[in-house]
């Protein structure tokens, strides 16, 4: 259906519809303004990202220390295994789906169905592994004293060299200290879950044991994170206000609170486009099912959900980059 | 926009697949490549690329540039902009790509690259 020319087209011909701008179809080119737009979106978190980790160099996480689990895997050091695993799932269905767009130019509907259902599945593994994610970085790992002007303590053993976690070393101290309901008291207020420990246990496991010291946001000239001796530390740690475990939107066991922000914000923005992507697919699945395209006579709905389904794979792989690897 | 309607061809030319099937799974076979080349370069971490050049480390412009690489055969073969005209190719890459790099050069922002 190769358009040979459009400048031969008479001017009432043009405007009379029947003419299709840059030979792509109004749907076609309705998914790419889509997608050009969605870009500008995604670009605009990603150079906020850029931005902010620049003017916070100091304070921003290390990725490969944040995101160190596998399934099934536990207690191993696995930096970034499992986000890879993740991108060459997402590519796979990727591929799935070029592969449903081209059984669809041949009109091969059995084929079309079982590419559809492969990216499917690829697309619902991609979005519980992201959930899988979040948990973990919301559950935290070690825990992490906050000082007052927001800054993250961690605690490493001295000897191996490891972080050590405050629910380990903390010293229980008997104490009253109930969560405040919103039913004893002024009734607008009340306040979250309490940590599991209280900054007064940690300071004092913390100085029951002589090997742990501090290490804070800080990098040093060769891009660690800065390691207090056991007198700086000693002294540091009174400027503890909370106790920080794992993290949310407003506190970070990691680091700075905006990576965590960040990271919500972007791969949950990300998450949001796969899980509607996959809702779309499992729609178009089962039009051709049904033998609507059949009938129809071509498979164009399958190439636009195609396209959205690539720029999916697309973002997540500049994603993939800026949060993981750089 | 039949089958037939597709280039066959990638890396201008240097590699020649028979059929658009046996193009995707070749483009795949590259993507997974530069995949790994990626995350083994993220877990490694050579010293020798952890020098400075234009202001950001070696490593990351490595990471960078096989980013637009592998975000280049995504667009190109999978989304077919290779088989589109030309006006809509323009449309699609250009457009993105000065919002992208405009803020990296934008005095605003320190006038330098981020990272």
């Amino acid at each position: 259906m190769e358009v040979t020319s459009n400048t031969t087209i008479e001017e009432g011909q043009v405007w009379g519809g029947g003419n299709q701008p840059l030979n792509a179809s109004y749907g076609k080119m309705m998914m790419w303004f889509f997608i050009v737009s969605d870009a500008l979106t995604f670009t605009g978190f990603l150079v906020s990202y850029g931005f902010s980790r620049f003017k916070n160099i100091n304070s921003w996480p290390i990725a490969d220390e944040v995101f160190t689990h596998f399934p099934f895997l536990h207690g191993i050091d696995a930096p970034m295994y499992y986000v890879a695993l993740m991108t060459f799932i997402l590519i796979f269905s990727s591929v799935t789906m070029v592969l449903a767009v081209d059984a669809g130019h041949h009109m091969n509907k059995a084929k079309v169905t079982f590419y559809m259902l492969l990216t499917i599945i690829g697309g619902a593994i991609f979005v519980g592994s992201q959930a899988w994610e979040w948990k973990n970085f919301i559950k935290g790992e070690y825990g992490a004293l906050e000082t007052r002007g927001g800054q993250i303590l961690q605690f490493v053993n001295q000897e191996t060299g490891k972080r050590a976690a405050i629910q380990e070393f903390a010293i229980g101290i008997p104490a009253e200290r109930a969560t405040h309901q919103s039913s004893n008291g002024i009734w607008y207020q009340s306040e979250k879950a309490l940590p599991n420990v209280s900054v007064a246990e940690v300071t004092k496991g913390f100085i029951a044991d002589e090997n742990l010291v501090i290490r804070t946001q800080q990098l040093t000239e060769d891009g660690k994170k800065t390691v207090l001796s056991r007198e700086a530390s000693l002294a540091k740690i009174n400027e503890a206000v909370g106790v920080v475990e794992g993290a949310n939107l407003v506190h970070n066991e990691y680091g700075n609170r905006l990576f965590a922000d960040f990271f919500f914000f972007i791969t949950g923005f990300h998450g949001f486009h796969v899980f509607s992507g996959v809702v779309i697919n499992i729609i178009i699945f089962f039009n051709v099912i049904l033998g609507t395209y059949e009938r129809r006579g071509h498979y164009e709905m399958v190439e636009k959900v195609g396209l959205y389904w690539h720029f999916v794979d697309l973002v997540w792989v500049f994603v993939f980059t800026f949060f993981y690897l750089v | 926009m039949a089958a037939e309607g597709h280039k066959l061809a990638i890396f201008r030319g240097l590699v020649k697949f028979k059929s658009n099937q046996q193009k995707i799974w070749g483009v795949l076979l590259f993507l997974s490549i530069v995949t790994t080349i990626e995350v083994a370069l993220g877990i490694i971490k050579p010293e020798i690329l952890m020098g400075s050049f234009l202001r950001m480390k070696l490593l990351n412009w490595i990471f960078i540039i096989l980013t637009i690489v592998k975000a280049y055969y995504i667009a190109w073969d999978f989304m077919h902009i290779r088989d589109e005209r030309s006006g809509l190719k323009k449309f699609n890459c250009i457009t993105p790509c000065n919002f992208n790099t405009l803020p990296g050069i934008h005095p605003a922002f320190g006038g330098r690259l981020y990272f």
